[in-house]
């Protein structure tokens, strides 16, 4: 990520006004407190001009660090109250609105979900995973230093020769500065600089919490914006070149 | 209440331990006491099976000479922990084929390879649990869970030309949970892996597509397949199980391609839920819910709501699936023909159940307690004749 600053584009706290809400109404699903999820050939009741852009994104990370969690959170499905390990690979369309400058659009955000074991058993899963993936979402955990200090050789092992140069989003679970973290506030900062890219911080969960999708907003519009951004830069590149 | 371990059979190494409902997970020493009576058994030329106590049975059983596995039940017989502890086993092999089971080369390895299967376990322990009346959990064990669409040949049409288009001769389709067409590639496959299969499909609310390792333990336990599955509307999951192609991006394109001109009437199968059989199909009045078997296919469909209007008893698929593993498990299992009954019932206070069986067809009705119980009889079996003779449902 270079040139734009994140921030610049999307209105971080679209969601909240009067308009995000009245859009994020249709998401909701009327039989849960959670969000709804939408099949291949659903898609919210919003007006039709609304346009959208569709990215895929690939979560990598120790088994139980938090991959399956994350992604529940940010669709806003209620997760299962007890823990099992990701089979092979789930895939969790997440629709997302947000207001780029003056304009509404519809993010649709394929998640892929894989079980690091199914991962290290199978070897046609990370091709299928990695192929025209636009982003890999690392995620570490803030109370396991060993996670965190894999990332850079994580990021270049997955990240080099990859023609399509997928964006790079860093995730940090278990997130409480209330405590003493493994990893700390400065280092994650010093991450931050060096990749400059954002580290996102997942806070601890509160099981059936209301307004989650407050909590999640600014991390979903943090990675479409960086998303739109390499999208930007690869068209300029292809105008220059053309 | 019921919970399964799992060790080693030569070292006693505990693999893990799963338990599901209100029962305290066995602890370690337990856990090595248990394996300690079995192996001691062994030694003295002595096969120790089950043991009970007062309200809990313990069974032990050995796979492969390999892999031992106790399960421990309350209100629960010994025949149905032991048909538990085969399932769980049937279980892992799918998840990390018979090689690594029959020979543990590595028990670190196989330890952090068998929590795949641990949201399955979960399933399994859930189909056999009765004290569990509190979700609508309306699964027995080993049983696919069915339902009986209108049109079943036109939907079969749609499967067919599915199983073509992705290139699979197993498919299916799941609406709420429940089978509502399949191809004859599916029928074909050993009931004991079309279960399973059923199991491991993620629930539509659970991810959009998915695409899971799956060894079948007894066609395929030593070579994967992909079970691959995806969600075009909510409550409709459309599956197949593939070899290397195609990959999951290309499955979605191809699913929606065949389906998108069928959404009404998958749309309409999914209206039918939780009733799970067409409305055409009408009920004597005095029937709240019924639940139909087929042993040979190890299919079932149940359903608490046929009636539409009144609810009588509080939770109806709960009442049937104990008057199943209570009294109608025996005689679905029972071996001996001639031994085999035909019908049976229960009489509470606010309603009656009655089963008959023809061959390997089990219908158990649960009706309101104003039935006469003469009545039954004749309404179950009536009612029995007139699905397998009914044309617009295909059972
Ligand atoms: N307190 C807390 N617990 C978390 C957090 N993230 C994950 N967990 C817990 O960690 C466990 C594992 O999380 P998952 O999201 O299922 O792990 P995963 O990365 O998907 O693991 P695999 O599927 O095995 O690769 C769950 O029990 C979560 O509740 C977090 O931020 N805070
Ligand atoms: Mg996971």
């Amino acid at each position: 990520m270079s040139g734009m600053a994140s921030g610049s584009m999307i209105h971080m706290d679209w969601q909240s006004t009067a308009e995000g809400e009245t859009i994020l109404q249709n998401f909701y699903n009327p039989h849960s407190s959670g969000r709804k999820l939408f099949g291949l050939l659903e898609k919210p009741s919003i007006p039709i001009n609304i346009e959208e852009v569709s990215y895929k994104l690939f979560f990598v990370g120790k088994s139980g660090i938090g991959k399956s969690l994350t992604i529940a959170r940010f669709a806003g499905i209620n997760s299962p109250a007890s823990y099992f390990e990701t089979a092979g690979i789930q895939k969790i369309n997440i629709l997302w609105p947000v207001k780029i400058w003056e304009k509404i659009i519809l993010f649709k955000l394929q998640c892929w979900d894989v079980g690091e074991n199914s991962l290290k058993k199978y070897s046609h899963i990370l091709p299928s995973c990695k192929n025209r993936a636009d982003g890999i979402v690392f995620v570490f955990s803030f109370m396991d230093r060993a996670t965190f200090t894999e990332l850079i050789p994580s990021i270049n092992k997955m990240t080099k020769d990859d023609p399509s140069h997928p964006a790079v989003t860093v995730i940090g679970t278990r997130y409480n500065p209330a405590i003493n973290m493994e990893v700390s506030l400065a280092e994650a900062r010093e991450l931050e600089l060096k990749l400059r890219t954002p580290v996102l911080k997942m806070g601890v969960v509160s099981p059936g919490e209301r307004h989650e999708v407050h909590k999640v907003a600014p991390l979903l519009n943090i990675i479409c914006e960086q998303l739109w951004i390499r999208d930007q830069e690869y068209l300029l590149k292809q105008g220059l070149s053309s | 209440m019921v919970s399964v371990m799992c060790l080693t059979t030569t070292g006693g190494m505990p693999l893990f331990n799963r338990s599901h409902g209100n029962i305290d997970t066995f602890s370690f020493s337990s856990m090595a006491s248990l394996n300690g009576v079995h192996m001691y058994g062994k030694s003295h030329n002595m096969l120790l099976k089950s043991t009970a106590t007062e309200d809990m049975t313990i069974v032990w059983r050995e796979f492969e000479n390999s892999i031992t596995l106790i399960a421990a039940g309350v209100t629960l017989d010994e025949q149905t922990l032991s048909e538990l502890s085969q399932a769980v086993f049937n279980t892992l092999v799918m998840f990390v084929g018979i090689e690594e089971l029959r020979n543990v080369k590595n028990v670190e390895r196989l330890r952090k390879d068998l929590r795949m299967s641990f949201a399955t376990i979960e399933k399994l322990l859930q189909a056999v649990d009765l004290t569990d009346t509190t979700g609508p959990n309306s699964s027995l064990l080993n049983y696919t869970a069915v339902m009986l669409p209108p049109d079943p040949e036109l939907l079969q049409s749609y499967v067919d030309s599915w199983s073509e288009c992705v290139a699979s001769m197993f498919c299916c389709v799941i609406i709420e949970g429940s089978l509502a067409a399949a191809s004859s590639g599916w029928w074909q496959l050993d009931r004991v892996d079309r279960y399973l299969l059923s199991l491991v499909i993620p629930s539509s609310d659970a991810s959009t597509s998915s695409d899971v390792p799956v060894f079948l333990p007894v066609k395929s336990p030593t070579v994967p397949f992909r079970l691959v599955s995806c969600t075009p509307m909510q409550g409709i999951r459309i599956v197949a199980l593939c070899g290397p192609v195609p990959d999951l991006y290309q499955f979605e394109q191809l699913a929606i391609q065949a389906w998108k001109s069928v959404i009404d009437l998958l749309n309409d199968c999914a209206a039918l839920y939780p009733r799970n059989i067409a409305l055409s199909f009408v009920f004597h009045e005095s029937v709240l819910g019924f639940l139909l078997i087929d042993d040979m296919l190890g299919k079932m469909a149940i359903s608490g709501s046929v009636s539409g209007h009144r609810k009588p008893v509080k939770c109806p698929s709960h009442i049937l699936r104990s008057f199943y593993y209570q009294c109608v498990h025996d005689m679905v299992v029972e071996k001996d023909e001639t031994a085999k009954q035909t019908e049976i019932y229960w009489c509470a206070e606010h309603y009656k159940t009655f089963a008959v069986r023809d061959q390997d067809t089990v219908l158990c009705l649960l009706f309101s307690s104003v039935v006469p119980t003469h009545a039954m009889r004749l309404i179950c079996k009536e009612t029995l004749v007139q699905i397998s003779q009914d044309k617009s449902i295909s059972w």
